[in-house]
């Protein structure tokens, strides 16, 4: 028994089957592989924005460790900020001394960020007493300044005469002067 | 659009329906040339089961078919105008649909009988129907644009008669062999009855019926002896159609008639004669003296009819063979392809 | 129409099934060019995305890089800092120490601090109450001491005294050593 199609059943049915082929190709070569990568890229993009996030969540405590550190240590690091200012220690810490006078800046040597000037003083004080009060009270100075060698005392009269170094610290990060100023020191 | 119809082969439907059978004529056109064609006949005079599946089994194969059946209404005919205000002198045009040809001619039909074919084919639906006038038209193209000549065409049931003059349609009827048939009928029982009397032959009792209708139209033609002389015979043999030639040497043509055959080709000749005579007579066409008569036969007549018509007319009478089916569909080809 | 008395019934492709076929195909493929189209987008939009945050994430890392160094600059600062005011309360102690050191019946005129050595200059009634009372705590100090005398008129002497460390660390932190 043959089965006859008529010729426009037999088009339809081509045309139908030719589509659906179309589809299917379509579908498996091109939707798929498009879609492996559309799944590829939202996990890669998760991960990254994931991986982001975690980025950002550390940076943010970093972040506000820093500035809890900068906060906690603001007076320290004014002070190594803070330019060297003869008159203002001269009238900070007159207290401590009959009289105070200072050398000019110099610039003694650089380490990593930290350069170290030198001052030189010659001061007037009525008892060691004082001396250990400037020495206690230089901490928390404007600036970072260590008291070194060489220490002088000479007794004169009712007053001793001290001199002594001063080592100011500072960053240098961005400071790029140097103060050369002379003065000798009375001894 | 065309190119998604030079995809799909076309296929023409071609109904002539007779007497009591629907002939069907499918012919299949690839790219506006004809590459398959088929018939069949169905008993049946409107539609049948069988008749449907053939014609639905071409149909479907694709959807540009054309379906269509030869218009054998009562009522249609031709006349020699085109014009609206015209028309109305030659025939009552309110129940009828009509068509305009070459700008010269209407041929035209009942409405009714329009809805009545469609409605009878509805389960296939029907795309042209085609009046047999338009068909003799075109099957006598040749020599439609002569002299003037009758054109008729022989069915089975129907006659359908048209006078041109160099492609100018000058007189057409359309003749219903039932209805007059009836008259007919009740006389040839008689003559029957008759001859199972009297035992007589048949050839003479058709001549007693016919001596009294014309004697009179023998008057006007001269004697019957005319008919014997060379010249007429002469004029025979140089008018003589190939066709013609091929008609009388084949075997188509019955020399042993039987009664109906013999009856009815008479009753044709009766009926063209009483056309042509309706012809002369009626003063709306201008007529003029008719010397010759070509015969589409879809029937198959007798040498009889053409010796009527030579014999008592005294024309000349070329018969041509024609398909219905065939000149139906080529009318649809050229509907449709062109 | 040349010949028919009617006009044909419209012939057309696109019968009801045609129709109904194309229309299910086209939305089938419209929806899988819609699709397709959707993960082109999306396919951009992930690698744009990617790029940004890979842009902040490395912007992050030198932020964070800096901060570090800051943060590690800050504590070396504060360490700085810490250990000269730490030095600067030894040199106190120090030198608290040194004059406690003295006793009464010494007086002393003159002092010289350095880094690794000491020179003082004083006043003492006599040798032994020097080498006693001061000398002794001064030699467990220092690594060498060297004093002189001079007389004075009233029977007192004058002495010098020159005491020196011979290592790198400052010795003058120490036990206050009161002997007096």
């Amino acid at each position: 028994m043959k089965i006859k199609i008529s010729r426009q059943n037999i088009y339809l049915i081509s045309v139908s089957i030719f589509l659906l082929i179309f589809v299917l190709i379509f579908s498996f070569l091109v939707l798929i592989p498009e879609g492996k990568g559309y799944r590829e890229n939202r996990t890669e993009f998760m991960k990254n924005s994931k991986e982001l996030r975690k980025y950002q969540d550390f940076y943010d405590k970093k972040q506000a460790q820093l500035k809890d550190l900068q906060k906690k240590h603001r007076a320290v690091i004014v002070a190594f900020d803070n330019k060297f200012n003869a008159k203002r220690f001269q009238k900070q810490y007159k207290q401590n001394f009959s009289s105070l006078e200072l050398s000019e800046l110099k610039k003694k040597s650089k380490k990593d960020e930290f350069t170290t000037y030198e001052v030189n003083t010659s001061s007037q004080i009525s008892s060691p007493k004082s001396f250990y009060n400037f020495l206690e009270a230089v901490n928390k100075s404007d600036w970072i300044i260590q008291v070194n060698f060489p220490i002088n005392f000479k007794r004169d009269g009712e007053l001793i005469k001290s001199s002594f170094t001063m080592q100011v610290l500072s960053n240098t990060r961005d400071e790029n002067k140097t103060k050369k100023v002379e003065k000798k020191s009375t001894h | 659009m065309k190119f998604l119809e030079s995809l799909y082969i076309k296929v023409f439907v071609s109904i002539v329906v007779e007497k009591e059978a629907s002939d069907v004529y499918i012919s299949i056109y690839s790219k506006n040339k004809l590459i398959d064609s088929y018939e069949e006949s169905y008993d049946t005079n409107s539609i049948d089961e069988k008749m449907i599946s053939f014609i639905k089994s071409y149909t479907k194969e694709t959807p540009y078919f054309y379906i269509s059946i030869l218009d054998n209404s009562k009522n249609q005919g031709a006349i020699p105008t085109c014009s609206k205000n015209l028309m109305s002198n030659y025939h009552d045009m309110s129940e009828s649909t009509h068509k305009c040809q070459n700008s010269q001619w209407t041929h035209f039909t009942s409405k009714n009988d329009l809805y009545d074919i469609e409605r009878k084919y509805q389960d296939i639906g029907i795309d042209f129907i085609f009046s047999p006038f338009s068909v003799l038209s075109n099957f006598f193209k040749d020599k439609i644009d002569g002299p003037i000549g009758v054109f008729v065409l022989l069915q089975g049931e129907s006659i359908s008669l048209s006078v041109f003059e160099n492609s100018e349609l000058i007189y057409a009827q359309h003749l219903d062999m039932n209805i007059i048939q009836d008259t007919e009928e009740f006389e040839t029982i008689d003559t029957v009855q008759d001859i199972m009397m009297e035992g007589e032959d048949d050839g003479i009792d058709l001549d007693s019926v016919e001596a009294d209708e014309e004697m009179d139209s023998l008057d006007d033609f001269g004697d019957i002896e005319d008919l014997d002389d060379l010249d007429d015979i002469d004029d025979f043999d140089k008018t003589e159609d190939v066709e013609e030639e091929f008609y009388q040497e084949s075997d188509g043509v019955p020399e042993q008639e039987s009664e109906e055959t013999f009856n009815e080709d008479y009753q044709r000749f009766t009926h063209i004669q009483k056309s042509i005579h309706n012809f002369y007579e009626d003063s709306n066409y201008d007529s003029e003296f008719l010397e010759n008569i070509y015969i589409a036969d879809a029937v198959g007549v007798t040498s009889e009819l053409k010796r009527y018509f030579e014999e008592e007319l005294f024309m000349n009478v070329y018969i041509r063979q024609i398909a219905l089916t065939t000149e139906v569909s080529e009318l649809a080809v050229s509907e449709v392809l062109t | 129409m040349k010949y028919s008395y009617i006009a044909p019934r419209t012939k057309t492709v696109f019968t009801p099934e045609v129709k109904l076929m194309l229309t299910f195909f086209s939305i089938t493929i419209f929806m899988l060019l819609s699709t397709y189209a959707f993960l082109l987008f999306k396919e951009y939009t992930f690698l744009s995305d990617l790029k940004s945050i890979q842009k902040s994430q490395s912007q992050l890392q030198t932020d964070l890089s800096k901060m570090k160094d800051d943060i590690v600059f800050i504590q070396k600062e504060n360490d700085l800092a810490k250990s000269i005011q730490t030095k600067n309360l030894v040199l106190k102690d120090s030198i608290t120490n040194l004059f406690d050191l003295v006793p009464q019946r010494i007086t002393l005129s003159q002092a010289k601090l350095d880094t690794n050595s000491l020179v003082l200059y004083g006043i003492t009634p006599n040798k032994d109450i020097y080498n006693f009372m001061l000398g002794a705590p001064l030699r467990s100090i220092f690594h060498r001491t060297y004093s002189s005398f001079y007389p004075v008129g009233n029977g007192w002497l004058r002495f010098v005294s020159t005491n020196y460390t011979d290592d790198d660390l400052p010795t003058l932190e120490g036990e206050a050593d009161n002997e007096n």
